[in-house]
Parts: C-alpha cells; sequence; structure tokens
C-alpha cells in the first residue's frame, strides 16, 4: 500500500526542434471488396525525447492504424500506405528497407498492445518471451537471457520474479500481464514506446498501478511516449500535449492544460461536454448527435460538419485545414475563433 | 421522478456459491467460488441503484440472481414480498415480466438471424398475455412504437442486428427491455462497450424513460462517473460482499470505506489542473481468488489500515459510530472514517 503524489515525467532537456519521431502527412487507405476505407487522411504529429504525446479517438478514427504504420506492422494488403512520410530522428522510415526497419522496431521503438492476453504467446513461460528480445536481438546465451528477464520482472515491480519466471501468461493476473508486455517493451532499451490503450482491459485500480509505473519508467529513461486512447481522464493525468483524431484525421493539437481549459475544436468540445459532471447531475447530459461517420463514406468538406452544431454551408464543401488557432494550438475548423470564444475566449 | 420510500425490491442475505469440483466419473467438491456472499439491500419505487466494484467482485452474479437466472444458494430475493429465488415456472414467469434486463455487450446480446421485429416483438410471444391485442399486426405497430420511443427510425423493422452501430443496437437492447411495461430494469455495463461520444446518448435515452415510466433501475458499471450522474444510491462491491452503501453524495463525497476512497481516487480525472498535487491512493496487488478469500475483513491483504481484528472479526455493514454528517451511512469497516479523495467529477 502506497500512497504517493502523481508526478508527471520532467520536461524534456534535448534539443528543442528536434522531435525524435515525425509523422508527415501520413495517408492510408484499406481497399477491400466493399470499397475503399480511408482509414489515415494526413495525420501529421511528432514526439520528443522525454515527451508524452496523447491521442485521443474513438474507435475508427485511425489512431491505432497510425501506430501500426509507425511500427511497420500494419497489414498490407489490405492496407496501403498512399502519401506521407514518418521520419525517426530525421530520416524517413517508409524508405527503409525491411532489415533496416526491423533494427529500428523492437530497440529504438517498442510497442505497448491493449490485450496483454492475446499478445502474449500462451505456449511459452513469461521468462521465455521475455529472454526472446535479448537472445534475438542481441544474441545473448539462454542463461544470460534468462537472467536479464528476471531483472526485467524486477523492473516493472512484479513480486517473486525469480519463482515466476517460468509462469505462462495465463497464471499471471490481467494488471501482471500488462506489466510483462511492459518490461517486454522496455527490454531494449528503447527510445520510444507507443502504447495503444494499455489499460482499457484493467480495473481503475490496477489501471492507476500500470499508468503509474509507465510514468516513472519513462521519466527514469527519458523515452519519448505515445499513448492511443479514448479515456478523457487517462489523457489528463499523463499527457504533454494531445493529440485529437477523427475520421482519420487530426481535428486539433494542443498541450495538456490549454486543451481541457478551452477547446478549439467542436468535437473536442463536444468531448469534454459529455463527461458526466457533478453541476450538472439530474440534468441531461450533452450528447454530439449522430453517430461517427463510415470510413468508406466520409462526408464532403469537413468530416465532423453532420454532427457539428457551428457547422455552415463551407463546412460542407471545404476541408478544414490544420491551421494555428491561438498561440501553440492547432485546429481543423473553419469556425476554430468562435467555439474558443464560445468556451471563455483565450 | 422522485424514488418513493416504499422498496419495490428487497435482497436479503443473498449467497451465491459456484461448486468447484474434481473428477470425472466421481465429482467431488473440492471448494468454492463464493461469487456472492451475504449481500443485501433495498431498491426503491423509480430509483435508480448504482452497483460498482471492481472485475469479479460479484456484480453481474448479483444482476442473474436478481432475475433468478442462477439459483441462489442461499438468502432472498423479494419482490413486492414474494420472494422470487423460490418461484419457478408460471410464477417466475409472471414476476420476469416486471424485471426486466439490458446486457453489456449489443453485439452479442441480440440474435444476429433475428429481425428487429422478432427481436423486440419475441417478449410478447413469450407471454402472450402481455402482448397486445389484435395479432400481429398489433405486435407489429407497438414495435415500431417501442422504435420511435427509444430514437430508432420505426421503418427499419425489418432489418437486422448486424445493420445498426453499437450504440443503436443498445437502443434496440433497451427497447426490447421496455416491451413489457416493466418496473425494474437491470442494466448490467449498458455503456462501456459504446463510443465516449455516444454513450451521453444512451444515458439520456435512459433517464429519460425512467421518467415517462417510473422505472427503478439496477445500474451496474465500472465507470465510477457515469454510476453517479444516474444513480440516487450507490453500493459499493468487494470480493462479493458490499462494502459500503449510501446516497450518491454519501458516497463520492464522503467515503468512509478505505476501498471505496482507493476506487474513487484511482479514477482518472478527466481535468489536468491540479494533476501534479493531487494525492492517489494506490492500492498494492491484485483482488484475492473469490475461492479463498481472506479471514476477517476481506479488502485487509490490500489495506493499509490492516489491524489484527481485521484478520480475525468480519466488519459488518452498519453505521459506524463517531462518524458525523453525510459520512454516517452504512460501511463495513472496523476503522471507518471520512477521508477527503479527489472524487470523480
Amino acid at each position: 500500500m502506497t500512497t504517493n503524489q502523481l508526478t508527471k515525467p520532467e520536461p524534456t532537456d534535448t534539443a528543442p526542434g528536434a522531435p525524435l519521431l515525425e509523422v508527415d502527412d501520413l495517408h492510408v487507405e484499406f481497399r477491400t471488396r466493399d470499397g475503399v476505407a480511408k482509414a489515415i487522411n494526413g495525420v501529421s504529429y511528432s514526439v520528443a525525447a522525454g515527451e508524452t504525446l496523447a491521442v485521443l479517438g474513438e474507435s475508427g478514427s485511425g489512431k491505432s492504424v497510425t501506430a501500426q504504420t509507425i511500427m511497420g506492422i500494419l497489414d498490407m494488403p489490405p492496407g496501403v500506405i498512399t502519401g506521407g512520410e514518418i521520419r525517426f530522428h530525421g530520416r524517413d522510415m517508409l524508405k527503409m528497407n525491411k532489415e533496416e526497419r526491423r533494427r529500428i522496431r523492437g530497440q529504438k521503438i517498442a510497442m505497448i498492445f491493449q490485450d496483454a492476453l492475446s499478445a502474449l504467446n500462451p505456449v511459452y513461460s513469461v521468462g521465455f518471451q521475455l529472454a526472446e528480445m535479448y537472445r534475438v536481438h542481441k544474441g545473448m546465451s539462454r542463461k544470460d537471457a534468462k537472467a536479464k528477464a528476471i531483472e526485467l520482472m524486477d523492473l516493472v515491480k512484479i513480486p517473486a520474479a525469480k519463482e515466476r519466471v517460468n509462469d505462462y501468461p495465463h497464471q499471471f493476473s490481467g494488471g501482471m500481464r500488462q506489466r510483462i508486455m511492459i518490461a517486454m517493451a522496455m527490454a531494449l532499451d528503447p527510445e520510444l514506446i507507443i502504447a495503444d490503450e494499455p489499460t482499457t482491459a484493467l480495473d481503475v485500480t490496477v489501471q492507476a498501478q500500470v499508468m503509474d509505473l509507465l510514468a516513472e519508467l519513462q521519466r527514469e529513461r527519458h523515452m519519448g511516449l505515445i499513448l492511443i486512447t479514448h479515456d478523457l481522464g487517462v489523457v489528463a493525468d499523463v499527457a504533454d500535449k494531445i493529440a485529437v483524431m477523427y475520421a482519420g484525421r487530426i481535428v486539433e493539437e494542443a498541450a495538456v492544460h490549454e486543451l481541457y481549459a478551452n477547446p478549439a475544436h467542436p468535437y473536442t468540445e463536444g468531448l469534454l461536454a459529455s463527461i458526466p459532471r457533478l453541476d450538472l447531475k439530474g440534468q441531461d447530459l450533452y450528447a454530439i448527435k449522430g453517430l461517427p461517420p463510415n470510413l468508406m463514406r466520409i462526408p464532403p468538406g469537413c468530416a465532423f460538419n453532420p454532427r457539428c452544431p457551428y457547422a455552415e454551408d463551407i463546412c460542407r464543401t471545404d476541408v478544414p485545414p490544420l491551421i494555428e488557432a491561438a498561440p501553440g494550438r492547432h485546429s481543423a475548423c473553419h469556425f476554430a475563433q468562435r467555439v474558443l470564444d464560445n468556451n471563455g475566449g483565450s | 421522478m422522485a424514488p418513493s420510500g416504499e422498496p419495490i425490491l428487497q435482497v436479503k442475505d443473498l449467497v451465491k456459491h459456484f461448486p468447484l469440483t474434481q473428477g470425472i466419473v466421481f465429482q467431488k467438491q473440492v471448494g468454492a467460488v463464493k461469487a456472492v456472499d451475504g449481500v443485501s439491500f433495498d431498491l426503491l419505487h423509480g430509483e435508480t441503484l448504482g452497483l460498482v466494484g471492481e472485475s469479479g467482485c460479484g456484480k453481474s452474479t448479483v444482476a442473474k440472481l436478481l432475475m433468478n437466472l442462477e439459483k441462489a444458494s442461499s438468502g432472498q430475493v423479494l419482490y413486492k414480498g414474494e420472494d422470487i429465488s423460490k418461484v419457478s415456472g408460471k410464477a417466475l414467469r409472471a414476476v420476469r415480466r416486471n424485471i426486466q434486463m439490458v446486457f453489456q455487450d449489443p453485439y452479442t446480446s441480440l440474435n444476429p438471424r433475428m429481425t428487429v421485429a422478432d427481436i423486440i416483438g419475441e417478449p410478447y410471444a413469450i407471454h402472450p398475455e402481455a402482448a397486445p391485442k389484435g395479432g400481429n399486426n398489433a405486435v407489429k405497430k407497438r414495435v415500431q412504437e417501442l422504435l420511435e420511443l427509444v430514437g430508432l427510425n420505426p421503418e427499419h423493422i425489418n432489418r437486422y442486428p448486424h445493420q445498426f452501430s453499437g450504440g443503436q443496437r443498445q437502443r434496440i437492447g433497451i427497447a426490447r427491455g421496455l416491451a413489457l411495461n416493466p418496473e425494474i430494469i437491470i442494466c448490467d455495463e449498458p455503456v462501456s462497450a459504446l463510443d465516449v461520444s455516444v454513450q451521453a446518448q444512451v444515458i439520456n435515452l435512459m433517464e429519460k424513460l425512467q421518467n415517462e415510466f417510473n422505472l427503478s433501475y439496477i445500474f451496474i458499471a465500472h465507470d465510477l462517473s457515469i454510476v453517479r450522474h444516474i444513480s440516487d444510491r450507490v453500493a459499493v462491491m468487494y470480493l462479493g460482499k458490499i462494502v459500503e452503501i449510501g446516497a450518491e453524495t454519501e458516497i463520492y463525497d464522503h467515503p468512509t470505506h478505505p476501498y471505496t476512497q482507493a476506487l474513487l481516487s484511482a479514477v482518472p480525472v478527466p481535468d489536468p489542473s491540479g494533476r501534479d498535487n493531487r494525492e492517489r491512493i494506490i492500492l498494492t496487488g491484485d483482488v484475492p481468488s473469490p475461492a479463498n478469500p481472506p479471514s476477517g475483513c476481506r479488502f485487509r491483504t490490500r489495506c493499509w489500515k490492516a489491524q489484527d481484528i481485521c484478520a480475525k472479526e468480519e466488519p459488518l455493514l452498519e453505521i459506524r459510530t463517531g462518524l458525523q454528517g453525510a459520512a454516517v451511512h452504512p460501511s463495513a469497516c472496523h476503522f471507518a472514517e471520512e477521508k477527503d479523495v479527489v472524487h470523480a467529477h
């Protein structure tokens, strides 16, 4: 039982303006029998060392597809990258050959998946799976690798790591399995971690443990972290900046405090307003009307226009670019200024 | 509508143990998973009772016991004074007409081979006495009314579940629950499978229907902020027992049980201001196995207040002495004391 202050990562001390990873105008579509689903339509974001970027979006917004494209684990076909660049330390990963990418994957950029039970191999012990990282990437002997695996399990605070190293994934609880996923991602000391809904499958008390651990490791090792989630609460706790995605585009990007205090896009505004609040008890919740669009038939103009209370004619014809709406804040809305003013001015 | 004083459902010392057996030919019982172990509460007319707790704490088993979908090991569920855990056959069917259920997963709780008309109309086939008079046409008309009531297009009556989105499917589930004009609806995680922007729509619909038909809800969820929004009273469960129960503000603003306090403090608050100086109670370890719960207080293995008495004596769910104001409500802790935690908004 510990009671501790929730802390956030120290601000980055590497050269400013030199992001670790830059995604630049990425386009991905899925060509299926039923038609072409445009999953990502021009996504750009960047992460620096020691920084936490939260990518917020509902199912189908393209947040996970972006992550898979960065990792190079997108199913192709049906997925096709139709444009854009993903630069890691300034080099475009999409132009690298397979061998080069494999050297980055796992060693430089690691990923944590949502469902640890299906991400771990059920027929190998967790110790074997952790040790595999060192044997394959570092060429260690079985014995050394196993010692390293125990170290890793200690690192992510699995009790009695020595005794449990030969246990299989099903013998661990959900929270412990997610810790093993984190251990596996940490194994080769990556510079960037992509965590795709790392705590969605967990209970809140366990979620708090796991997020705490992740934030602590990130701070210690000064890693970049891309946190993909749909949970506005988790984001508010750990992120430095936020990119909100809708129908395969980033509709708003801002530092965490500004975004929550004063959203600059109607979709963000709607999401924040739909959170149950104490002073609104007994009243209707604000609900964004309608449904997220079908990616095979994204509405012309702004994809959010059929659900948007601000929408006018221009929204049905022109796609709003992601532009600076206020210093340090970007919004893809024709009426960003009006949204900002509506929320108390900026 | 304000809940009125009389209880419509009384749960008394409800117990459900699932036997653990060994052997194939000669099975013998080697233990039991104590999923629900002595749960008591009242549900008032027109009220919403929230039931919260982590996975495995027995909330869904309670829901099934209330519907008599599982046979209780012991204890009573009194619907208007009649013990429904004892009835069967015709009498059970009559009770179930008044207690309906909405399930968590709208993808699996609707039969993919049935049209919406069949799904929502099926309750009338099972309960012909409740069906609208006038044969198939009357049923069809009633189904269309129900569709309209839950905000769906009545012309979509011949569509199949896969043609609807998650939120729309949950509306179909609600329409089916409403078909027989029940008095109680048990909602087992009705919005947790839905997207954030759609959750609010379904919650609003459920509140509207409650006002319109004076329904009583038992609302099971793990999202504490949604439970707070919709509930009049809240019960917190841990390992098959209720550890704290009270009015919504009593639980959220004046929690006295350490588990409730830890649970509330663990909820991420969607407001980054003040996150750096927020105190958080991070529980260590996992929930113990319900097949072998700790002696005495079941929470003691994760509790920072635990002392010798906690292992020896099980704390009863009762109003504890030494508390004041809104902290005066039943709490199952030897050391119940109010603690100011940053609660979910």
